[in-house]
């Protein structure tokens, strides 16, 4: 299984290609220095550049070039890394009145242009499990009839439609939950007495979602909510 | 007359071997019979059992009577006995039983021992055999049967064959013998721990003043010792107080990681039960967090500042000692709920309204009562600490020529103070909600959940900063000293810790990235936290350009340096990638989170305060730790903390959740955790038992060292701050309070004269004529 996001896998990417970057600057940096000026011996020829002394505080060395150079330099790769975070926030904020979103107006809005629009549904927790309503989706879209064992505990299977938008409303009776649909990379906090909602795009591998029975990854609680947490769980079926 | 000796000695173990190998148990069966054969079978029969025979014993009651004689009677079907005609040499048998007495009733039984029965030569001829056995008083009895059925040529052969059967018979039950084990409650086993740990710790000090003084080992010299340290004003003194209490709790933290990892090594483990490990990993983080780290960077700060800038003690020195002392009872407040089962399970972030609820344990009442308490203790620390360093540095040293541990202190210390009162705002509501009814988090009476995460994390994510600035202030020293040079570029250090310390305030908010926030505050928190990477950056490459054209002088301290330059570099660009608000949503409360923050507090704050350890030992006991002794530790921490937290990264992404009691690996059914992945927690498990043990070698380094070290000198480094000019260890008060040491600067040209900024700065506090002062 990978992260089928493709918001996730773009920035994921980009971001492990400047890390080895980095990464690398710093370590060949300091594997040079750390084995090139090491001491020989106590009496070589070192030459005490800085003259330290005992009780005297040490002759300035800086060069305000470079230390300029190491703070402008990273700003411009943090200034680049905000700039391609910023883009991909408008997948996870999309406004769901905004008809020019990459999601379009609610399918069931008479103004909604039938081949962009998402679905509702709503996502219920409650200590310690999942509930789940297509609101009037039929089974092809949404179907939450059904239940699986999960390594002895039973829990919901929500199944969802390959390259539709679902907008997920969350509620909480209790404490705090949050939804983390594993496969699709996207979480939100169910905060009781707060109305969240979250975007979910159902992804799939095309060798593993061909068949009749689809790709089945799980959905998991992600913000700690007592005794059975690590049960909460939910098994999130999507199908062609 | 030596080689009269070797003779001797020859000959003697030639006798022992000899007699040994006359005594050893047989392997072969005889016609005659042979004990030893009850664990492995007759092999001489046969390489493994064989189904086609069948034993079978008799006699046996279905629950025995206490002492009571029972005739039993041994025997077997199947076989080649059967085909074979002849009535000679067809079978033999074995028995075992583990209680009771055997005793051999006719010629073709024999015994040996009194629970081992075997047949005679006579026995040989024979497919079932009788005895007597006599029960025990009470408990159970397992029979061990090995028979054989042979083919009569009176030799082992290919067609011979054998089995083995084993039955046990319940007798009357009294006492512990019949009773079923039980496993230990890891509750029962952590409280233990603690027990033996603080019986160790009180061994060690024992010795210690033993060592200190052999012929006052008395009452009466131990009596006033003991009570100096209770009551001690001193900040050495009360610096050592805050280590023995930091590594007393970093141990019982890390027997709580391994209970942990125990139950995380293999997917659904029940070593743990849910509720269990909900309470471990609370405490687990309390315990690291408020009683490991921040007491031990507290030893280090009362240790070293006042001898650092030239003062004999702290501002305030009483308020100091009650700083420490509010610790250790905090601490017992904070684990009260584990000694009575019930420990806070909240996770160290206590998240409402969870902790509020009739769910949460009933320990996490007194958790936050400790935490006001160590809120307290926190306070005071800081304000002692910005008093002392304000005000009492020793005559030349500005601002800008305190030494950059001192400086690191200094903005930890105010961070704390601005940060922690807000946390203890939301503790004493917490408090009251649990106790007195107010409705601060009850939803359903109108509190909000959301205002503890934003109390919380206006303090926690300064708290974060709070333990890794320390740490940055001891890296800069060491590495200075280690490459004896200056180090690079201290003001914009000392301008990348003050930026740092005033980011720490601003960018909270990405720890609420789905938390339901205003969208607007989660966009704001994202720029800014991105703007942290900055000021950090400057820090390792100033650290780094410290040792070009130095000698780096390979010590402990300085491998620990080197080994924090790596380990903090890599959870410095973990931490990247989560204000990257879409990634974020996926890695949040991921085992990615895991492996970031224990890369920045391991791999950060304690491998600085490793290093630091090393560094001022010799400053603290007056004597040199072991070199070799410090090589391995280092070697076996530093390869063993990696094991442990390099794969998380890997296995958050792919869907390991934190605070999880189990994960979930790819079935037929479902996927998550790919099954070639999984291997990869055992190892982890694997390497935090490395990791805790090798610490260790530190703890077994600063005894021997303070037992047998080497006298140190007073500047075993060649530093050039304050500390190196006392005597190892230094004096009590440190420095004469009416003649403190004068610092010169190497930079006189420019130390003497105030820039442009200062220069206007000072024209605000400063009349330029006396004159104009009214009287």
């Amino acid at each position: 299984m990978g992260i089928a996001s493709a918001t996730f896998d773009s920035l994921w990417n980009e971001y492990l290609v400047w890390s080895a970057i980095v990464g690398s600057i710093t370590f060949i940096w300091l594997a040079h220095h750390s084995l090139t000026y090491r001491s020989k011996d106590e009496d070589d020829d070192w030459v005490d550049v800085d003259g330290i002394e005992l009780g005297v505080f040490p002759k300035h060395n800086d060069n305000i070039s470079l230390e300029l150079a190491w703070t402008i330099i990273p700003f411009i790769l943090i200034v680049y890394l905000t700039w391609i975070s910023w883009g991909p926030i408008n997948d996870v904020w999309a406004d769901p009145t905004d008809p020019n979103s990459q999601y379009g107006l609610d399918c069931t809005d008479a103004a909604a242009d039938p081949n962009k629009c998402y679905h509702n549904i709503d996502i219920g927790a409650q200590q310690w499990f999942w509930s789940f309503d297509c609101r009037d989706l039929g089974p092809t879209l949404c179907d939450a009839s059904q239940y699986q064992d999960l390594n002895g505990t039973t829990v919901p299977v929500i199944s969802l439609k390959e390259g539709e938008f679902y907008l997920a409303n969350l509620t909480s009776v209790d404490v705090t939950h949050a939804p983390w649909f594993v496969a699709f990379g996207v979480k939100e906090d169910s905060v009781p007495g707060i109305d969240t909602q979250v975007w979910i795009i159902p992804t799939c591998e095309e060798a593993d979602c061909g068949g009749e029975e689809g790709e089945s990854t799980l959905l998991l609680c992600t913000e700690y909510c007592g005794d059975d947490h690590a049960y909460m769980a939910a098994v999130v079926n999507v199908h062609k | 007359m030596v080689r009269q000796k070797t003779l001797i000695r020859t000959l003697v173990l030639l006798s022992v071997l000899s007699l040994a190998l006359s005594m050893a148990p047989q392997a072969d069966s005889l016609p005659t019979g042979i004990n030893g054969q009850s664990e492995k079978g007759c092999t001489c029969h046969g390489a493994v059992p064989d189904s086609g025979v069948t034993p079978s014993i008799g006699g046996l009651p279905a629950n025995f009577n206490a002492s009571t004689t029972y005739t039993i009677s041994v025997s077997f079907s199947g076989g080649p006995s059967g085909i074979n005609a002849a009535s000679e040499n067809i079978g033999g048998f074995n028995l075992a039983v583990d209680s009771g007495t055997l005793v051999s009733t006719s010629d073709d039984v024999q015994i040996w021992g009194n629970n081992e029965a075997g047949h005679t030569e006579s026995g040989n001829d024979q497919t079932s055999w009788t005895m007597n056995w006599t029960s025990p008083a009470s408990g159970s009895t397992t029979f061990t049967l090995a028979v054989n059925s042979v083919n009569g040529d009176g030799g082992a052969s290919a067609d011979d064959k054998w089995n083995l059967m084993s039955m046990t018979v319940q007798g009357p039950s009294s006492g512990v013998a019949a009773e079923e084990l039980q496993s230990a409650d890891p509750f029962v086993v952590l409280v233990t721990l603690i027990i033996v740990s603080a019986f160790l710790l009180a061994t060690v000090i024992l010795y210690t003043f033993y060592r200190v003084s052999p012929d006052g080992f008395n009452w009466e010299s131990f009596a006033p010792w003991i009570i100096e340290w209770l009551t001690s004003t001193d900040h050495k003194k009360v610096g050592t107080l805050y280590f023995l209490a930091g590594f007393f709790f970093l141990g019982v933290g890390g027997i709580m990681a391994l209970l942990i990892r125990i139950q995380l090594a293999v997917p659904g483990n029940d070593f743990l039960t849910q509720d269990q490990y909900n309470a471990f990993f609370t405490m687990h983080g309390t315990t690291m967090i408020f009683l490991a780290a921040m007491p031990l960077i507290n030893g280090l700060a009362n240790w070293l500042i006042p001898l650092q800038i030239g003062a004999h003690d702290l501002a305030l020195p009483r308020i100091n000692a009650m700083s420490f002392w509010l610790q250790p009872f905090a601490a017992i407040l904070i684990f009260t709920g584990v000694f009575s089962g019930q420990a806070a399970d909240v996770g160290w972030t206590g998240y409402a309204p969870y902790i509020v609820s009739e769910t949460a344990h009933t320990g996490t009442t007194l958790w936050a009562a400790g935490q006001i308490m160590l809120v307290a203790s926190s306070t005071l620390t800081g304000i002692n600490f910005l008093a002392t360093i304000c005000g009492m540095r020793a005559p030349g040293m500005g601002w800008m020529q305190m030494p950059l541990f001192t400086w690191s202190i200094f903005i930890a210390n105010l961070m704390l103070f601005l940060s922690i009162p807000a946390w203890g705002v939301g503790l004493i509501q917490v408090y009251l909600d649990r106790t007195i009814g107010t409705a601060f988090y009850h939803v359903a009476s109108g509190g909000d959940p959301l205002l503890w995460s934003h109390l919380f994390w206006y303090f926690g994510h300064p708290e974060v900063y709070v333990v890794i600035v320390p740490a940055f202030g001891v890296i800069s020293e060491v590495l200075a000293t280690s490459a004896r040079r200056s180090v690079f570029g201290y003001r914009s250090m000392v301008y990348a810790m003050a930026g740092i310390g005033i980011v720490a305030f601003i960018v909270y908010g990405h720890h609420m990235f789905t938390s339901g926030m205003s969208p607007t505050l989660r966009f704001v928190t994202m720029l800014t936290t991105m703007l942290v990477a900055v000021p950090t950056g400057i820090k390792i490459f100033n650290w780094l350009k410290t040792m070009h054209k130095g000698s780096l002088v390979y010590r402990t301290h300085t491998l620990w340096a080197l080994g924090f330059l790596v380990t903090f570099t890599l959870g410095g660009i973990s931490g990247m990638f989560f204000p990257s608000l879409a990634m974020d949503t996926h890695l949040h409360e991921t085992y990615f989170v895991v492996a970031h923050f224990h890369y920045v507090f391991v791999g950060g704050t304690v491998f600085g305060i490793f290093s630091a350890v090393y560094y001022w030992f010799p400053k603290m006991s007056g004597r040199m730790m072991d070199e070799k002794w410090g090589l391995l530790h280092f070697l076996t921490g530093f390869i063993s903390f990696n094991g442990i937290f390099w794969p998380m990264h890997k296995l958050g992404v792919l869907g390991m959740a934190r605070r999880h009691h189990t994960w979930f690996i790819t079935t037929d059914d479902y996927a998550n955790i790919p099954a070639e992945m999984a291997s990869w927690n055992l190892f982890i498990t694997v390497c935090a038992f490395l990791f805790f043990f090798s610490n260790f070698i530190l703890v077994g380094n600063m005894i021997k060292t303070i037992v047998s070290g080497k006298k140190a000198p007073a500047d075993p480094w060649g530093g050039w701050s304050f500390e190196w000019m006392c005597a190892s260890p230094p004096p009590t008060p440190s420095f004469d309070p009416h003649n403190p040491p004068v610092l010169r600067d190497a930079n006189e040209h420019i130390a003497s004269e105030p820039s442009r900024l200062g220069q206007w700065f000072e024209s605000l506090m400063m009349p330029e004529d006396d004159s104009e002062v009214s009287h």
